[in-house]
């Protein structure tokens, strides 16, 4: 450390130098200096030395504690306190600095409390938004919500980053949007649709890709909602792109959609079973659906099928539990092992 | 040669980026640590050169998350501080190369030059 070496030198120099001046005028006097003097002036030197490191480390060691935590300060690690207890100009800097790190963290963790509640604010304006088209239908109530725990359940089978899973949020529960101006008969008409109504229908993408382009924080929304009928084949609407030129987000939320569509009733058709949908969407797959999306989709069927089971078993648990305990104390005596268990599937 | 330069000083983003580019380099430049990280994922560079001290994310840990997603180039980094405060932070032994601040066309190219030599 350099201001280290510079005290070490200043503060030697400034001791050592009557001594050696005194040694010098004493040789010349004498003409030559006997041991003893000698040994006294190199005593004397040594002194000094060992002082002035005593000082120099006195010094810098406070000071390069404060440089350490404040340079970890500015590299965003707030609240970080310095080992300082010097009751000196030096200490008062280490206590103040303290002082300040922790308003700093306490300024952190509330800006990102707030943050926290504005985004669950958004989420909740949007999700009230979501229900106002789901009410037009009854066939289609709670899809939005649907579709949007499916896609983001798809997009962390996939490994995509934070922002992307929120996108996935929104867009998953904003998707149908632009069907707030459609007619109801539109929606829920039992028989096929007319060329005309069918060209209408097609609108709400775009329609729905519209509402969203002037809210600045669904803009990453805009792309599922706008794309979320396109087909990896390229046969979809509004825009007819094909395979990865369509948004990755526009993918999963119309692979979600389309899961969704098989596995609830619907004025047109009957929830098909979870087995039969996937033999569905396994011959989508490559023609409007992205192979990768689809695989993602398996693999998170087959995991909620997993913890349905396991959900199951453990109230299996918990009912054999409840009815042994309730029997007489003799029957409960004999078969004691079940209440333990449940307990333990259940805190799992 | 790509290379990443990431500092929040637009000044010395905008010198490097000349100084790299009369170098004969390509030149990617983001402003802070997290768009560094973005950017080092998107275009692979073959070498950064990251500032110490950004908003968002410093130097260190940018280059941290850079490593975790699969950067195995040499990293620059741009202080300003001393070599004895520098080495006492944690995540500054994954640094090869420190290159002072104010930044020269000699350093600058000789701290290339030794990025270039550690692979």
């Amino acid at each position: 450390m350099k201001l280290s070496r510079t005290l070490l030198v200043l503060v030697t120099a400034a001791s050592a130098l009557p001594v050696v001046l005194l040694g010098w005028m004493l040789a010349e006097a004498r003409g030559g200096l006997d041991a003893a003097a000698a040994i006294a002036v190199l005593s004397c030197l040594l002194l000094a030395a060992s002082g002035a490191a005593l000082v120099a480390r006195s010094v810098t060691r406070p000071i390069a504690e404060c440089v350490r935590g404040a340079l970890e300060i500015a590299r965003g690690r707030f609240g970080r306190q310095v080992q300082v207890s010097a009751r000196n100009e030096i200490g008062d800097l280490a206590y103040t600095f303290n002082h300040m790190s922790r308003e700093l963290a306490s300024y952190d963790a509330e800006n990102r409390r707030l943050i926290q509640a504005l985004e669950q604010g958004y989420l909740d304006t949007i999700r009230s938004l979501a229900s106002a088209i789901d009410a037009k239908d009854p066939y289609t109530r709670g899809h939005s919500h649907r579709v949007a725990a499916l896609a983001v359940e798809l997009g962390r089978e996939l490994n995509l980053s934070p922002e992307a899973l929120q996108s996935l949020e929104y867009g998953g529960v904003l998707h149908d949007i632009g069907k707030i101006g459609m007619p109801d008969a539109i929606l829920s008409k039992a028989t096929p649709l007319t060329d005309a109504e069918r060209d209408l229908a097609k609108e709400h993408p775009r329609i729905g890709s519209e509402i969203v382009a002037g809210v600045a924080f669904l803009a990453a929304a805009a792309p599922a909602i706008r794309n979320h009928h396109e087909r990896w084949d390229g046969a979809g609407y509004p825009d007819g792109l094909a395979g990865e030129a369509i948004p990755l987000v526009a993918r999963i939320v119309n692979a979600a959609d389309t899961w969704d569509a098989c596995t609830s009733n619907r004025p047109y058709q009957k929830a098909y079973p979870v087995e039969e949908a996937l033999a569905i969407v396994a011959r989508l797959r490559g023609t409007q659906l992205d192979p990768a999306v689809h695989d993602a989709l398996v693999a998170v069927v087959r995991k909620r099928q997993e913890r349905k089971r396991a959900r199951r078993e453990a109230e299996r648990l918990e009912r054999e539990a409840r009815d042994a305990a309730a029997a007489p104390a003799g029957d409960a005596e004999t078969e004691p092992a079940p209440a333990p268990t449940a307990a333990g599937t259940r805190s799992g | 040669m790509k290379v990443l330069i990431a500092d929040d000083d637009r000044l010395v983003r905008t010198m490097v980026t000349d100084l790299l580019g009369e170098l004969g380099h390509e030149v990617v430049a983001a402003e802070n640590g997290s768009e560094a990280v973005a950017l080092c994922v998107r275009e692979r560079p073959a070498v950064v050169v990251l500032d110490l001290l950004m908003p968002r994310l410093s130097g260190l840990d940018a280059l941290k998350e850079m490593r975790a997603f699969g950067y195995a180039g040499p990293a620059i980094l741009l202080t300003a501080i001393s070599d004895s405060s520098f080495r006492e932070m944690e995540g500054a032994e994954a640094v090869e190369i420190r290159l002072d601040k104010p930044v020269t066309r000699r350093g600058l190219e000789r701290a290339l030059a030794r990025a270039l030599a550690t692979r």
